[in-house]
């Protein structure tokens, strides 16, 4: 039993029916879809398992709305396997919870994506800009 | 005799507002522009006396948007663009890059572009890190020794010359394999010069090793600890100088790494120290590591590039250990001839902030070495200019399309 076997199997039990593996392929990464509203949930479980959020990754899919992509490294535990949790958020109110108050490393990620996409994300401790000057001019998403 | 009039005393009035409640504590402002930073960041340490307490850090001086520029190019284009996003790892970027397309499109590539590929990776790692001990060097006032690293680090950059006809970017990578071969009497000359820098790197170690000033000025400065490193999720050799044994050449192996014999160096401490142990073993790794591939050439024939057709619509995640750290790509395609999306995660992103917690409680003259001491590269994490009127000091906004139409007039 491969340790992505053994991830999945806690995944579908904690997402139940918001669970739904999209693809996989040769090189050991798996992509996988779920709920916005359960996005703490599964940071908080990956961690507990040793897993490492390197990146937030935003698409921007035009009328569909915005897919974010949390991609949680687990090569030190098996070879070249990383685990990415597909997030869809609708292009009127792009709004999810911060997982900074839990993944330290999602900070910078989450600063920039307000910056570059703008998403929100409630509950951050430090929504400054990080990459656009402090005095941007908001604009309206859409 | 005339008299000389004494001047008036007059009245002193001091000059900033410090009251007794602001008096223990000031803002050292370091940046955005400042003669001692290289690149554009913006340091504000909050300093009493001479022991930082906090420090933040502002980044976006120099944003290039390259993620959005990529977008509008080619699959083919991408390669000279992706080169660009830095130019001391520009072979970890086209590395990554090609390798991420050639994941989206199913392509192997010949063994004999694999070894060229390591090959200039490990290259590129021995200069890489010999300007970081050069520049370490300097930071604290140790000049003859920033000389002799130096002076050994244009022997590399020689034999990257020779190769690539480039000494910074080495265009080496293309989809499919790589774009120059490397011949017989081109082997034998960069088996001299390693020979030379195996001699340098040991060198340089043994005078790191025991030198009592260089120890006294890094040894328990700028200390991360482990726990904070794996919360923040640090990479490359600042995270292996905290015991943290993490390789992407090890874990998620590319190229030739897979068959290559080489040992993951650590440390304990995460002082500055450390870093430096780390980075001066990869150097004798790396002249190990570029010595196998030259013997492997030796023997594997066959073409440098592989045929590559169409690319199929999906997405790829592809990782590189450039020399700072795990560097990440992530290409969505849409089976047309441009990537539909390119996130670049480089690796100066992540450590750039484990210097927020570096920085706490040192002292502000260690603060340079400090941040140096992580290799930050400014260049990689700002990848949005804003234009602004000095003589109105108003600022202008420039929508997409114009920014694009004066990048085609070639006015930006």
């Amino acid at each position: 039993m491969g340790r992505m076997d053994e991830l999945a199997e806690k995944l579908q039990k904690l997402l139940k029916s918001d669970y739904q593996l999209e693809h996989s392929d040769e090189f050991n990464r798996y992509y996988i879809r779920s709920k916005a509203s359960r996005i703490k949930d599964i940071t908080q479980l990956l961690l507990d398992e040793a897993g490492k959020l390197v990146a937030i990754s935003a698409n921007d899919e035009g009328i569909k709305g915005f897919d974010l992509i949390y991609h949680f490294d687990f090569s030190h535990q098996e070879k070249s396997l990383m685990l990415s949790m597909k997030i869809r958020l609708p292009r009127k109110d792009p709004v999810i919870d911060s997982v900074t108050e839990i993944a330290w490393s999602a900070n910078w990620a989450e600063r920039e994506l307000m910056d570059l996409m703008g998403i929100r994300f409630e509950g951050h401790p430090d929504p400054r800009k990080l990459f656009l000057p402090y005095a941007w001019p908001s604009e309206e998403v859409g | 005799m005339a008299k000389i009039k004494k001047p008036e005393k007059k009245k002193t009035t001091i000059p900033l507002k410090i009251d007794e409640v602001s008096a223990p504590e000031y803002i050292v402002p370091i940046g955005p522009f400042h003669p001692a930073l290289l690149e554009g960041e913006y340091f504000k340490l909050k300093v009493e006396g001479e022991k930082v307490l906090e420090a933040d850090l502002k980044l976006g001086y120099n944003y290039r948007g390259i993620m959005k520029l990529a977008e509008g190019r080619s699959y083919w284009q991408n390669i000279y663009l992706f080169e660009r996003v830095c130019g001391i790892c520009s072979a970890a970027h086209t590395t990554a890059y090609t390798q991420t397309v050639e994941m989206l499109g199913n392509i192997d590539i010949p063994d004999r572009a694999r070894y060229i590929r390591t090959l200039i990776a490990e290259l590129e790692r021995i200069h890489s890190h010999l300007l970081w001990a050069g520049v370490g060097m300097e930071l604290i006032g140790f000049k003859t020794l920033f000389m002799l690293v130096w002076r050994d680090r244009e022997h590399v950059l020689d034999v990257l010359e020779a190769i690539s006809g480039n000494r910074q970017h080495y265009a080496m990578n293309t989809i499919g394999g790589v774009r120059r071969d490397i011949d017989k009497d081109m082997i034998s000359k960069i088996e001299e010069k390693l020979k030379v820098l195996h001699k340098a790197t040991v060198t340089a170690t043994k005078a790191v090793f025991e030198d009592p000033e260089i120890k006294a000025r890094t040894k328990g400065i700028g200390t991360l600890d482990r726990e904070i490193a794996e919360k923040i999720c640090v990479v490359g050799p600042v995270a292996r100088a905290t015991g943290i044994k993490i390789d992407v050449r090890k874990d998620d192996s590319y190229a030739a790494y897979d068959e290559v014999p080489f040992d993951v160096i650590t440390a304990e401490d995460g002082d500055i120290f450390s870093m430096a142990l780390v980075r001066l073993g990869e150097l004798v790794e790396s002249v190990k590591i570029a010595q196998y591939c030259l013997d492997k050439l030796k023997t594997t024939g066959g073409a440098i590039t592989a045929e590559v057709h169409e690319i199929p619509s999906g997405e790829a995640l592809g990782r590189v250990e450039a020399p700072r750290g795990e560097l990440l790509y992530y290409l969505v395609s849409d089976g047309s001839n441009n990537p539909a999306r390119a996130r670049v995660r480089t690796p100066s992103y992540l450590n750039d902030y484990a210097l927020l917690f570096m920085l706490r409680g040192q002292d502000l003259g260690d603060v340079p070495i400090t941040v140096a001491s992580v290799d930050p590269c400014m260049a990689c994490t700002d990848r949005l200019v804003q234009i602004e009127e000095i003589t109105t000091k108003t600022h202008q906004q420039v929508t997409c399309s114009d920014l694009s139409k004066l990048v085609r007039m070639k006015r930006l």
